[in-house]
């Protein structure tokens, strides 16, 4: 039997999660009215709620069968969760995009998106020194705010958040 | 036929149009060329800004980026040795020791030629094929197009992820995602979860945002810190005799990029590696060894993808079955302006095919142009620092979800879709996948039903309907072997019936 392939860290509440998920729509889509048959508008749902959830059965099987008997320490876990999954720079852009969304609701697109840009570039962009890296990310801000606002409200002529 | 070259010339004689070619095609290269952005990504979020354009407008630009960044991955490729774009990862493998012998600009010049012919041979095989292609499917049933497109997402789902278990997943997440909404035959909603904000659907475009524009930034979040390589570049331009020499491969990688490229689901980064595989067996006395600078190396997968644009239009144009990732959002595009891709767009507006292929040719020929000059302005934007451009990325996402509806809603999905889909991706389920079965889903779904409406429900009668007709069973058979490449058996098989591995 072939050796099955190595989990990445977190994959298996990952797929926990998305089974349950799964399992959400599953029980929304059996409320739809009117399973008469395969042309009902209840099938097609339940039908693709069946395949992803056997799909997602069989990938938490094999992620359960290829975790390593001994496991290491929650604290080395937690390391190689946040180096290969779920890096600090990924982490930290998550919450600067959900903190975007409110500030757009608040503030507006102008305002939200300099403040996202600037602390975005100012906090990735490490290769430069601390000094020359924020008059930078903040006039790189304005300037893409700007010109986002000049060729899509005038070439594009769509509407701004 | 006077009509068909008046509407392929449309675009070469409005100066407007002209023009965003040009512009798209210039955009393409550079947006292809930069290692974070995609011209999927590019695509997905120009959808939405040109969604008040001009039909002809927005695909004139949307035709000149795809063509530009299919070839624009190559240049980082052999400049930086990080692909651009998928389809450039076999150009990598000679590209870039050519780069470390100091012939970066020879391996430019000859990449450009090579996209210039592959892309050429595309646009030939699509003016010649769809026509013919769309006459057979003007033939087609409801069940050979729920049959086309499960072939284009299983088709999708084997060669584009680690597990073909893990794209059916994705797919039929996707076809779970366009069922949201009220239900097309029967208008009584379904997945809406009691919410009247759902009854219109999820929408597709900010799907393809979320999932393109925004979770492709994230994953490329994790490659910051890697440093910026600078490479000499002398001439480009290659002489007559140099691309003399490499014809014969260009034409031959450029065949196997339109059949790769017209297969639903199949773009130009597998059509680039099973070329690149074709000339390492082909040639038998490589300018230097493979892997170590053989120009063959370049030729052939260039001519490939870029032969694969041309091809993967023609399921698209012709059935309304995305080739690749690109022509998916395009087909959105398409339905955004009113237009529905299949057999009858060719009969209804046959314009739109051929001012299509006029697009395409006047994007070849721009290719060959910007690709051959302005090589140090370029070898200056692509050291853009990704810790600058991945904010702009999302900022311009955004701008893209909220300009379809006008609807702060739209952007809440896109992000939504975006954080999800990043999760997707680090665990090994790949995106396109769930995009192709958003576009697909209600194709299949609307189909399988008129299917079993016309045989009454019967699954007998589902059966024998399956198997019973010439195209259906070429196109089941077509299933059967996607299913089967995924699993242990496909090996056991071809060494069974004497198939080279």
């Amino acid at each position: 039997m072939d050796r099955p392939r190595s989990s990445h860290p977190g994959e298996l509440a990952f797929t926990v999660l998305l089974v349950l998920g799964t399992l959400v729509l599953g029980r929304e889509a059996s409320r739809i009215d009117g399973l008469s048959g395969p042309s009902s508008p209840a099938f097609g749902p339940l039908a693709m709620v069946a395949v992803v959830l056997l799909g997602l059965l069989v990938e938490l099987a094999r992620v359960a069968f290829a975790r390593p008997l001994e496991r290491p320490p929650p604290v080395v876990r937690l390391r190689r969760l946040a180096a290969t999954i779920l890096p600090l720079q990924v982490l930290s852009a998550i919450a600067l995009l959900i903190l975007y969304l409110i500030g757009l609701e608040l503030l507006g697109f102008v305002g939200a998106s300099f403040l996202f840009l600037a602390i975005a570039i100012g906090s990735f962009w490490r290769e430069r020194p601390l000094r020359s890296r924020v008059p930078a990310a903040l006039a790189l801000a304005a300037g893409t705010v700007a010109v986002i606002r000049l060729l899509f409200q005038e070439l594009f002529q769509v509407l701004l958040p | 036929m006077e009509t068909a070259l008046g509407y392929f010339l449309i675009s070469w004689t409005d100066p407007r149009l002209l023009v965003l070619i040009a512009v798209g095609t210039f955009a393409g290269i550079y947006v292809g060329a930069i290692p974070g952005l995609s011209v999927t990504m590019a695509v997905s979020i120009l959808i939405s800004f040109t969604y008040a354009w001009d039909t002809n407008e927005a695909l004139a630009l949307m035709v000149g980026i795809y063509m530009g960044g299919v070839y624009g991955g190559a240049r980082t490729a052999i400049l930086l040795n990080i692909p651009g774009a998928p389809a450039a990862i076999a150009t990598a493998l000679d590209g870039y020791p050519l780069a470390k012998l100091g012939e970066a600009g020879k391996a430019i010049g000859i990449t450009t030629v090579a996209s210039f012919f592959g892309g050429f041979v595309g646009i030939l095989a699509l003016a010649i094929g769809a026509p013919l292609v769309a006459e057979i499917a003007l033939l087609f049933a409801p069940r050979d197009y729920m049959l086309l497109g499960i072939m284009g997402l299983l088709l999708v789902a084997s060669l584009s992820g680690e597990s073909l278990l893990k794209g059916i997943i994705a797919g039929a997440l996707g076809i779970l995602i366009s069922m949201v909404g009220l239900d097309t035959m029967s208008a009584q909603p379904r997945l809406t979860f009691g919410s009247s904000a759902l009854l219109g659907g999820v929408s597709y475009v900010a799907v393809m945002i979320g999932m393109f524009g925004i979770a492709e930034a994230l994953v490329q979040l994790h490659g910051l810190s890697a440093p910026v390589i600078r490479q000499k570049v002398d001439r480009v331009l290659p002489s007559l005799a140099t691309v003399l020499r490499y014809l014969p491969l260009s034409l031959r990688a450029s065949a196997l990029g339109v059949w790769i490229g017209a297969l639903p689901g199949a773009g130009g980064d597998i059509a680039a590696l099973m070329a690149y595989d074709h000339a390492k067996r082909s040639v038998k006395n490589p300018s230097r060894p493979f892997g170590k600078g053989a120009y063959e190396g370049l030729v052939a997968p260039e001519a490939a993808n870029n032969a694969a644009v041309g091809g993967a239009f023609i399921p698209m144009l012709t059935l309304g079955i995305p080739g690749d990732a690109v022509t998916a959002v395009i087909i959105a595009a398409l339905f955004i302006h009113g237009l529905r891709p299949g057999p009858n767009l060719m009969v209804d507006t046959p314009h739109l095919f051929w001012f299509t292929v006029g697009n395409l040719t006047l994007a070849n020929i721009f290719l060959l142009i910007f690709g051959l000059t302005g090589i140090r302005l370029f070898a200056k934007i692509v050291e853009v620092p990704k810790a600058v451009l991945l904010p702009i990325v999302i900022v311009l996402s955004v701008v893209g979800a909220y300009a379809i509806n006008n609807n702060i809603t739209d952007v809440y999905w896109a992000v939504g879709f975006g954080i999800f889909g990043y999760f997707l991706r680090v665990y090994g389920y790949q995106l396109g996948p769930v995009v192709l079965g958003v576009i697909l889903g209600p194709i299949v779904e609307s189909n399988f039903r008129r299917t079993m409406i016309a045989v009454r429900e019967s699954w007998i009668g589902f059966a024998l309907e399956l198997v019973s007709h010439p195209i259906t069973l070429i196109l089941l058979l077509g299933i059967i072997i996607s299913l089967l490449r995924g699993t242990p058996l496909w090996p056991q098989l071809r060494a069974r019936f004497g198939l080279r591995s």
